[in-house]
């Protein structure tokens, strides 16, 4: 296997990333709509359930950078689609910190890949940072009521965003246990692992 | 008029200092301004349809949030989750449609490749463009395959069994996708992709005087809200 | 032009070589057809000379292959695709881009040719393969016969010397692949080397000037075309070969009717069937069919005629109009029940299968605890046995095919519905799932929709013709 990035990566990379960003939107998106509470722990059970497809991805392209590549293109897809809101920038830190930790492990570390997946995890972080740290001030813009800035408001809290960290964290380490075995069970067997 | 068009560098700085004056402590009746420009641009674009939809659909939107917070229809209740995010990126939706209206994907590549954005993401985006549709025709298929062979999928199943749910749905979608990643790429080798690293377009950008108009103006409006906010206004 | 001095050729993960000393020399301007049963490493030499092997799919490749004197394999895939152009099988998989024009220009774009080059080779192509109608399109609106057109126009643009065909017919139906006649009788004029691995041949009978015959790995004959048109057809068959002349809907057919002798009514009545898109016109209307049981009934039409469709709303996938009854019971069936009592194999089979292995696949629905031996006995008639403790998606395609229908007869399906069950088959694999499906037909009503003229001759008791709108 050639040791840079070769094109067929780069395309394995794009498909794999645009399942992963449907599915999360989707995902969360369906979560949200039923209760803006959902937010953290819709980030979490999308983490949870699109693990697969990112341990699919770190044993297809066992190359430097990869991992890089397909969080940070995430996170920018999403920072660009939201119009440059700074928060969403604190999600490169999580790719970054999951990057180094799997290439620690030449890629094929299981349980350095897991710990990595629950750092990716925090890419999104930055959609819930943006309420934490300009909730009022949006709501306001968007037109809602002062009533409803205020109920929505007090939901978020530095516990709850503590918590919520957690919870990401804890459902991302799950779902690696899910990927791993979802690859065993299937993928590798399929012949396109 | 000629046909309206910018180029996509430019619509994309608009997008960034709309972005801007909403992520900041900017006067609320700004983004309303930069609301007005986005409804403009579909009208100049002439994609009248959609222009009448927004509007349509931003009246009812506010008159929904009006109802749940002015009257107790308890049903209503459950509207405020969707109302909320619809609300919130209300802009976005409209200038988003613009942008996707309005620019062609070679348009795109070629600004991307403007910016010097590199090969290999350049094709990830094109990748990620491409499979978009094709992840909805297949996961359609595979879910007519799963109610022929007798999977149910009602909510109730899902809570019951969500795992397998889950299962019976990923493994034929992420299989198929992947097959056709391969046959995919060996298409694109067989045509030089990554013979060079960049590649030439028939189509052609540019910056117009009209670029720098709306650049301008949108700009200039940040800087009348941070004014403003200064207190020198 | 082309040099194959004793090439062998072996994948990483397999113990066996898939070419044995390989010998072969190939002119230039020469129209080369090779042939021979699957597997047996037709499309291997082609990737060899288009640079997939060994640069992307990796293996132990021994021998000299050189193209105009150089060795080949020290280029690039890239490289090379500036005078080898390649078309594959599946006309779904082969775009990169979402607008047709974005397609075509594809090839031309990472050569980095100029706007002239790009606008001439443009015009060009539009006006020599006659696709002016497919320019400027979204390409997920295609048929899957225009999507293979714009995939061939896309390498014409790049005006390679040599070109090669992977089974470029495998999907089409016969108006496609006149189109395909037309290309290739285009590319001769010009020049062009051509190499076409195929199963049907007869749209290039006119034009292969070599017929490059394999066995195991290896050129066991070098023939013409006039040595296939007149050989017997025990011994083309033998060699797994398929029909050299234009296959022709057998005289029987004329007599089909879409009710029964002495206006008897079947163990199946379809009446008033229709079907339209949301807000669309009809795609099809059938006013009344009567089917028996042991029936094999063919539905014939051209890609995009609704044939699948209809496939879908028999089979209740799709609701549509229109009564469909049983003769136990005078009840119109409901989408639902017609799930219950339907099976469909579809074009894709890799969307049918969702468990780990063979033996859950035909377990699925089963309740009984006789299931396990039924289930092998089905599997032991299909030729599964041994496999099933084997990842379904880890088969061939013939025998994912054979798990959907097993699962089909475990379920007890009454009404079974194939969906082009024969696309790229060769002749012996095309044999055998014609005789699997006559051994299965006995009491149950089989569908089959398929444009491969040959393979409806051979096992369906009655033809129909869906041609947009109608069924005739």
């Amino acid at each position: 296997m050639k040791e840079n990035m070769q094109i067929k990566d780069y395309i394995t990379i794009g498909v794999i990333l645009a399942i992963y960003f449907i599915g999360f939107n989707l995902i969360l998106g369906m979560l949200v709509s039923i209760s803006p509470k959902l937010l953290f722990i819709g980030q979490g059970i999308a983490s949870l359930i699109l693990a697969p497809l990112y341990m699919l991805l770190v044993a297809k392209v066992q190359k430097k950078w990869a991992i890089l590549i397909f969080g940070a293109t995430m996170v920018t897809i999403t920072l660009v689609m939201t119009g440059g809101a700074w928060p969403i920038a604190f999600g490169y830190l999580g790719i970054i910190i999951a990057e180094f930790i799997s290439h620690s492990g030449d890629y094929k570390n299981f349980i350095k890949n897991n710990i990595g997946y629950v750092f990716f995890s925090y890419w999104s972080i930055g959609m819930a940072l943006m309420y934490y740290f300009m909730g009022k001030e949006l709501l306001s813009k968007a037109g809602m009521p002062s009533e409803y800035i205020d109920e929505f408001m007090v939901n978020i809290t530095s516990q709850n965003l503590i918590i919520g960290i957690i919870i990401i964290a804890v459902l991302a380490f799950i779902g690696g246990f899910i990927g791993k075995a979802m690859l065993k069970k299937h993928f590798k067997r399929a012949g396109i692992a | 008029m000629d046909n309206f068009r910018l180029d996509p560098r430019t619509k994309l700085i608009i997008f960034f200092i709309m972005g801007a004056a909403i992520f900041s402590y900017m006067p609320t009746f700004i983004v309303g301004i930069y609301g007005f420009i986005a409804f403009l641009l579909l009208l100049l674009s002439k994609k009248y349809k959609y222009v009448a939809v927004y509007i349509i659909l931003y009246f009812i939107i506010r008159v929904t949030i009006y109802f749940i917070y002015n009257y107790d229809f308890l049903f209503l209740n459950s509207f405020k989750g969707i109302v909320n995010i619809f609300s919130m990126y209300f802009l976005f939706l409209v200038y988003g449609r613009y942008f996707i209206l309005t620019t062609s994907i070679s348009e795109f590549s070629l600004a991307l490749e403007k910016i010097r954005i590199p090969l290999g993401i350049q094709i990830i985006l094109l990748v990620m463009i491409r499979y978009f549709p094709t992840i909805r025709v297949e996961f359609k298929s595979i879910f007519n395959a799963m109610r022929l062979r007798g999977v149910s999928f009602n909510p109730l199943g899902f809570i019951r069994y969500p795992v397998k749910t889950i299962e019976y749905l990923y493994v034929p979608l992420v299989y198929s996708l992947i097959k056709t990643g391969d046959e995919l790429t060996v298409a694109a080798l067989t045509r030089g992709l990554g013979l060079y690293m960049s590649r030439t377009y028939l189509t052609e950008i540019g910056f117009t005087f009209r670029d720098l108009i709306f650049i301008f103006v949108s700009f200039g409006l940040i800087l009348l809200g941070i004014l403003i906010k200064g207190g020198v206004i | 032009m082309i040099s194959f001095h004793d090439v062998s050729f072996k994948y990483i993960e397999k113990k066996e070589y898939i070419l044995k000393n390989i010998n072969l020399d190939i002119q230039k301007g020469e129209t080369v057809l090779f042939l021979g049963k699957s597997g047996t490493g037709k499309s291997t030499i082609l990737n060899i000379i288009n640079g997939i092997i060994p640069n992307y799919l990796e293996g132990d490749l021994s021998g000299q292959v050189t193209l105009n004197g150089k060795n080949l394999t020290s280029s690039s895939i890239q490289e090379l695709s500036k005078q080898i152009g390649s078309v594959f099988q599946n006309p779904k998989s082969q775009f990169f881009n979402l607008d047709t024009t974005d397609e075509l220009l594809f090839g031309l774009s990472n050569h980095r040719a100029n706007k002239e080059k790009m606008e001439q080779r443009l015009s060009t192509t539009i006006s020599n393969l006659k696709i002016k109608n497919l320019v400027d399109r979204n390409i997920f609106q295609l048929s899957g016969g225009e999507k293979q057109k714009i995939a061939y126009s896309s390498v014409y643009m790049t005006d390679p010397d040599i070109i090669i065909f992977d089974e470029p017919s495998s999907n089409l139906d016969s108006d496609a692949i006149e189109d395909l006649r037309d290309l290739i009788e285009r590319l001769k004029k010009e020049g062009k080397t051509i190499l076409i691995a195929e199963h049907r041949i007869y749209y290039l009978m006119d034009y292969v000037d070599r017929i490059v015959y394999m066995d195991q790995g290896e050129i066991k004959e070098i023939m013409s075309a006039e040595q296939i048109i007149n050989m017997s057809d025990e011994k083309r068959q033998a060699m797994g070969i398929r029909s050299p002349i234009t296959p022709v809907l057998h005289d029987r057919f004329k007599f089909s009717n879409l009710g029964l002798n002495d206006n008897k009514k079947g163990d199946l009545s379809i009446k008033d069937f229709s079907y339209s898109h949301t807000y669309g016109k009809e795609l099809w209307y059938i006013p009344e069919l009567q089917c028996e049981k042991n029936e094999i009934i063919g539905i014939l039409g051209k890609n995009g005629s609704g044939k699948t469709t209809l496939g879908y709303t028999i089979s209740g996938i799709l609701k549509g109009k229109g009564k469909m009854k049983l003769s136990s019971s005078n009840k119109s069936l409901k989408a639902r029940h017609r799930r219950k009592l339907c099976s469909m194999i579809m074009q894709d089979v890799n969307h049918q299968l969702f468990l780990d292995t063979v033996l859950k696949e035909l377990l699925f629905l089963a309740k009984k605890d006789d299931s396990l031996d039924k289930a092998r006995k089905i599997a032991e008639k299909l030729d599964l046995l041994e496999y099933l403790e084997a990842h379904p998606l880890s088969l061939s395609g013939g025998q994912k095919q054979r798990i959907v229908i097993a699962s089909a007869i475990m379920d007890g399906k009454k009404i079974i519905i194939f969906d082009e069950p024969t696309s790229g088959l060769d002749f012996d694999s095309m044999n055998n799932v014609s005789e699997l499906i006559k051994n299965i037909a006995k009491d149950k009503i089989i569908f089959i929709i398929s444009h491969d003229i040959e393979f409806v001759n051979k096992i369906c008791t009655r033809v129909f013709f869906l041609d947009k709108g109608k069924k005739l």
